[in-house]
């Protein structure tokens, strides 16, 4: 069977059998290197990727249900030369070690903070628990996460002070 | 003493290598390797703890379309590997040891279809008795695990180890030492077999080369002492098999031995096409090894200033069907049992017994951690017996530059009281 769907954005279309799940789809077919094969339960969230806005384990969808969908992988964040700010994060953290299961860290915490961008601590937990790690732990992660977030704070303040400077700019200018 | 400032690299945060593939997922682990013509591979594991095999039939996966190969040891040389004792089969030859070994393996074109064909190969066993307890394994009509290499590598399933058959250490004499002893404190300890479990299961892929050669990728760590049972498993020379260890996505010991590269070898010169092989975590957490589970019996002596005078111990410990790295790892457990402590008179003896259980793996530590937990449970132990401070009594008796080890090495350098003393301050010891 024929199935389409949008991979970071561009529109993609495979053929596949009905049993395939979309980690087979991603791994197999399309070769997506971000994306971790590991334990195919759903128990460790290496192959975590955002299906229409939800973090899901690709290992436990069938590939044939994300027809028409958006699916979001680690690529379409950034790479090495332009990364987004929540990669960076994870990196000046130094929020992995061996690097396994981090893709899916990162996919998890876009899938929370695309919904939510102040998540309370609490809130980044319950967004990272689905992936486990065996090397650094959950410190790391859990600062980097913090870190983008009071970060992201600081820029939307800078960008109110930004928006006020204009205006009164534009009061002054307005008085000539 | 130097402090950070006067080092560039000691004590600063400096970024890694890999950092930004790690974070954009640029970096590739063998999940991510794929080859044009690449087949799957998936194996059918032991559902026994130890059995004879009667009969494996692989006729109704072989029908299946696109299903190239399935593999037994009717395909493989007769040829056994490991680190120390050859006595590992890259697939079960006449009997299965432990539950999780496997018995044969199928190449097919996907994933899926080999994972049909595996369910469709049929294994039947004889059940035979099986002995999981390593000091169970010793003892006189215990089921022999190994018959083949009976008088080399085992005797009973006692995995030999030395010209003494146990590691045996001798220093003094204990008799005496326990004579002159104020306190003497007698405990057992045991240690259970903790599995290393990395996120990233086992994995290989092998393609043999236009060269009549074979390049594997595999999730070891030290994929250069597997070149040779690769090389004798496909029947090459060294030269011509070329190992290759990209990114590993953990270890903690367990990708520390041989896994699945001569078995994903083979299937890729059966079938002269790139094999992948990747186990589920379900599957790693059955075939691959755990940390050995090591039974210890000591008896500390002292006098009543805290002074170590003689110690006496002895441990078991199983290293599961085959013998992997028991050795190396019971060798460090002889050398290390006494600890980072100078005691004059010493008396040990460690024994490797072979279990129906999942191979012996080296695991965070390669057999320090054993013994260190039960000698300094024992320390602390011996403390409270004296009412002395559990840290006075380690300083009076650790490693001093100037002396020598049980087994004769020059202490030089060993910082022990310098790490004591920081420990302390930082934990806030007797604050």
């Amino acid at each position: 069977m024929k199935l389409t769907f949008f991979l970071n954005g561009r529109e993609v279309t495979c053929d596949i059998s009905p049993e395939m799940t979309l980690l087979t789809v991603l791994k197999e077919l399309l070769h997506v290197n971000s994306v971790k094969r590991a334990c195919l339960q759903g128990e460790c969230g290496a192959c975590t990727v955002i299906v229409d806005g939800d973090a899901m384990n690709s290992c436990l969808i069938l590939a044939a249900t994300v027809g028409g969908k958006h699916v979001e992988t680690l690529e379409s964040l950034g790479d090495s030369q332009h990364m987004h700010p929540l990669q960076k994060a994870f990196l000046d953290t130094g929020a992995f070690q061996c690097g396994f299961c981090t893709p899916g860290f990162i996919m998890s915490a876009k899938a929370l903070l695309d919904k939510n961008p102040h998540p309370t601590e609490e809130e980044i937990r319950y967004g990272l628990s689905g992936n486990l790690c065996r090397c650094t732990g959950y410190v790391k992660p859990l600062e980097a996460v913090k870190a983008y977030v009071a970060a992201q704070s600081d820029i939307k303040v800078n960008e109110d002070a930004v928006q006020a400077v204009k205006a009164a700019a534009e009061q002054m200018g307005g008085a000539h | 003493m130097y402090e950070k400032q006067d080092y560039e690299v000691i004590g600063h945060s400096r970024p890694r290598n890999d950092a930004p593939g790690q974070v954009t997922g640029t970096v590739q682990y063998v999940c991510d390797l794929h080859l044009p013509g690449m087949l799957y591979a998936k194996p059918v594991l032991s559902t026994e703890h130890h059995a004879r095999i009667l009969s494996i039939d692989a006729s109704a996966a072989l029908a299946l379309p696109g299903v190239h190969c399935v593999a037994t040891s009717a395909d493989a040389p007769d040829y056994c590997y490991g680190v120390t004792d050859h006595d590992t089969p890259c697939l079960a030859v006449n009997k299965v040891r432990y539950k999780g070994e496997m018995v044969a393996c199928v190449a097919a074109e996907s994933y899926a279809l080999a994972c049909k064909a595996a369910s469709l190969v049929k294994v039947e066993y004889e059940r035979l008795p099986a002995v999981f307890d390593p000091r169970d394994a010793l003892k006189p009509g215990a089921p022999v695990i190994h018959d083949e290499c009976q008088g080399t590598s085992y005797e009973g399933n006692l995995l030999l180890a030395g010209p003494g058959k146990t590691l045996k250490l001798r220093v003094g004499d204990v008799d005496k030492g326990f004579a002159e002893s104020d306190v003497i404190l007698e405990r057992e300890f045991c240690t259970n077999p903790q599995k290393p479990l990395p996120i990233e299961p086992f994995a290989t892929l092998a393609a043999p080369d236009d060269e009549g050669g074979l390049t594997v990728w595999s999730t070891q760590q030290c994929v250069f002492g597997i070149a040779e049972h690769v090389a004798s498993i496909v029947q090459l020379p060294m030269s011509k098999v070329r190992m290759v260890a990209p990114a590993v996505g953990g270890g903690f010991g367990e990708k520390n031995q041989v896994g699945t590269e001569p078995v994903t070898a083979l299937l890729a010169k059966l079938t002269n096409r790139p094999v992948k092989l990747e186990l589920t975590t379900e599957e790693s957490l059955m075939f691959t090894g755990t940390k050995h589970p090591m039974y210890f019996t000591y008896k500390l002596g002292a006098k009543r200033d805290g002074t170590l005078v003689a110690l006496k111990w002895d441990c078991v410990t199983g290293c599961g069907a085959y013998s992997s790295v028991a050795k190396l790892i019971s060798g460090k457990v002889a050398f290390w049992g006494a600890g980072p402590y100078l005691i004059p008179n010493q008396w040990s003896d460690v024994k490797i017994a072979c279990t129906n259980k999942q191979i012996g793996s080296a695991m965070r530590g390669f057999g320090m951690g054993q013994p260190t937990f039960a000698l300094e449970v024992l320390m602390d132990m011996l403390a409270e017996e004296l009412g002395m401070d559990p840290l006075e009594l380690r300083k009076k008796n650790m490693f001093r530059d100037g002396e020598h080890m049980s087994t004769g090495q020059a202490i030089r350098a060993s910082g022990i009281g310098l790490c004591l003393d920081k420990v302390a301050e930082a934990s806030g010891w007797g604050k």
